[in-house]
C-alpha cells in the first residue's frame, strides 16, 4: 500500500466515524429559530423532566397541555422534545432507576445566563454543588446542572440562538417558578449573587419570608419557606400557564396524575394548583388573567 | 495533429490520482461540518459538543430518594405566585436579610405581560 493510499483510507475512516457519530448524537433543537440576539439572564428558558416512564409522561403532558412530542436519538438515553404549536417547550428524559433505589422524578428548570463559565465559578464560590459539568450541546448552547447551597437542583443555559422573548406566556408555556427552601433569605442571596437578580421583599408569611427575584425589571421567580416541616428537601416548582386551573387539575386526575395542592387563589389573583404526574414529578399550573395583570410589566 | 496515446493515458492517471484524494478530503470536510466540528478559541474550554445525555437519577444529581409530598402547609396565606401589577413589597419583621433588598417604595415588578412580537420560539429543525 502506498503512502498516498494509506492517507486516503485514513481519511475515509475518519469521515465514516464522524458521520456515524453525527447520526446518533444528542441533537436538541435550538431554542429560537430564527436566532435572536436577545438574552434574558435569570429567565426560565427550558426545563427537563427526569422520568422512569417516558411514554406515560408524554400521554400525561400531551393530554394536559396540548403538547406534542418529537423523539430524538442519543446513544444512551430516550429523550423527547415537547412542542407547543411546533415550538420546543421542554425535554422529557427517560431514566431507569437503579435496583432498590426510589428516585424522585422531577422537572429541572434551566435559567438563562450570559456565560456558563462565569456562572459555574460564581456558583462554586458561593456554596453551590456541580451535578453535571458544563458542556456544549449542539444547536442549543452551553449548559450545566447544579444544586444550590440548600440542595435545590437547577440548571443554567447560554442559548446559542438567543432566549425566548419577554412576553406573556401563552397557555401551555412556562410562566413562573417558585423555590421552596429552608432559608429563603439565604437562598435569595445565593441567586442574587450568581444571577444578579434584584430581590424584593414581600409581607412575611406564617412560615417565614417570601421574596421575589427579578431581572430586567421583570419578576422571574419567588423564594418561599418550605410549606411543611419534616423531611422535605428544597426544590424548584415550575408553573405552566393554563386557562383554568380547576379544569386542568380535574384533567390531571383523569390522566393518571394527582392533585397535591387544590386550585386556590394566589397573590396575583389567579388560581394556582400543584400536580404530580403519573410518576410523581411535580408541576405547577397557574392562571393569569390578562385584565388583572394588565398595566404593563415594567 | 494527433496526440500520443501514451501521453493521454498518463495525463488521465495523473488527473485521477489528484482528483480522488481531493474528493475524499472534501467529503471529510463536509462530514466534519455536519458533525459540528469546528473548534474556535472559546470552544477550546468545552471541547466537542456532547453526543450524549449525561443527567441521571444518580446520587450526585440529588434524585436518589423521594422528597415526599410535604405540602400540608400550603393553604390560605401561603403564596408563591407573582405579584400583580402595582403591588408593593415591604420589609418583613426579623433580622435583615443577608442581601440587598430593593426599597419598599419601589413597586414590585410583574411577570412579562407584553404581546408576542416577531420573536419566534425555535421550530423543530
Amino acid at each position: 500500500m502506498t503512502r498516498g493510499t494509506a492517507w486516503v483510507l485514513a481519511l475515509m475512516v475518519m469521515a465514516a466515524t464522524r458521520a456515524a457519530a453525527a447520526g446518533t448524537s444528542f441533537d436538541v433543537p435550538p431554542l429560537m429559530q430564527p436566532p435572536v440576539a436577545s438574552e434574558h439572564p435569570g429567565k426560565l428558558i427550558w426545563a427537563e423532566l427526569m422520568t422512569p416512564d417516558l411514554e406515560a409522561a408524554k400521554r400525561f403532558y400531551g393530554g394536559l397541555f396540548g403538547w406534542s412530542f418529537r423523539d430524538i436519538r442519543a446513544p444512551s438515553v430516550e429523550y423527547s422534545v415537547a412542542l407547543l404549536d411546533g415550538a420546543p417547550i421542554a425535554g422529557l428524559v427517560q431514566r431507569t432507576a437503579r435496583p432498590a433505589s426510589k428516585p424522585q422524578p422531577a422537572w429541572v428548570p434551566f435559567l438563562s445566563v450570559p456565560s456558563v463559565r462565569a456562572a459555574a465559578q460564581a456558583i462554586a464560590a458561593r456554596g453551590g454543588r456541580q451535578l453535571v459539568a458544563p458542556r456544549a450541546v449542539r444547536h442549543r448552547g452551553r449548559q450545566a446542572v447544579y444544586a444550590d447551597p440548600q440542595g435545590a437542583v437547577f440548571a443554567v443555559c447560554n442559548s446559542h440562538s438567543g432566549d425566548p422573548p419577554d412576553v406573556l406566556a401563552a397557555p401551555g408555556e412556562w410562566i413562573w417558578s417558585a423555590l421552596v427552601t429552608k432559608d429563603p433569605a439565604a437562598d435569595a442571596a445565593f441567586y442574587h449573587e450568581v444571577f444578579g437578580f434584584e430581590v424584593f421583599d414581600l409581607p412575611r408569611g406564617a412560615r417565614g419570608a417570601h421574596l421575589i427575584l427579578a431581572s430586567e425589571q421583570y419578576a422571574r421567580a419567588s423564594v418561599n419557606p418550605l410549606p411543611q416541616d419534616g423531611d422535605v428537601r428544597p426544590h424548584w416548582i415550575d408553573f405552566i400557564r393554563v386557562d383554568s386551573a380547576a379544569d386542568t387539575a380535574a384533567r390531571a386526575s383523569s390522566l393518571g396524575g394527582r392533585v397535591l395542592v387544590e386550585p386556590h387563589a394566589d397573590r396575583h389573583g389567579g388560581l394556582v394548583a400543584l400536580l404530580a404526574d403519573p410518576a410523581g414529578a411535580l408541576i405547577g399550573v397557574m392562571e393569569w388573567n390578562v385584565a388583572a395583570g394588565a398595566g404593563g410589566a415594567k | 495533429m494527433s496526440r500520443c496515446a501514451g501521453c493521454e493515458a498518463a495525463q488521465r492517471r495523473r488527473t485521477v490520482r489528484l482528483a480522488v484524494p481531493l474528493a475524499l478530503a472534501l467529503a471529510l470536510l463536509a462530514a466534519c461540518a455536519a458533525g459540528g466540528v469546528g473548534v474556535g478559541v472559546e470552544d477550546e474550554y468545552w471541547g466537542d459538543p456532547s453526543f450524549d445525555y449525561d443527567m441521571d437519577f444518580d446520587a450526585p444529581f440529588g434524585f436518589d430518594e423521594p422528597w415526599g409530598y410535604g405540602y400540608g402547609g400550603w393553604g390560605p396565606g401561603y403564596f408563591v405566585g407573582p405579584p400583580a401589577w402595582g403591588h408593593r413589597g415591604g420589609p418583613g419583621p426579623g433580622a435583615p436579610p443577608p442581601h440587598r433588598i430593593e426599597p419598599p417604595s419601589r413597586p414590585l415588578p410583574s411577570i412579562p405581560t407584553g404581546r408576542r412580537g416577531s420573536g419566534m420560539r425555535g421550530m423543530p429543525r
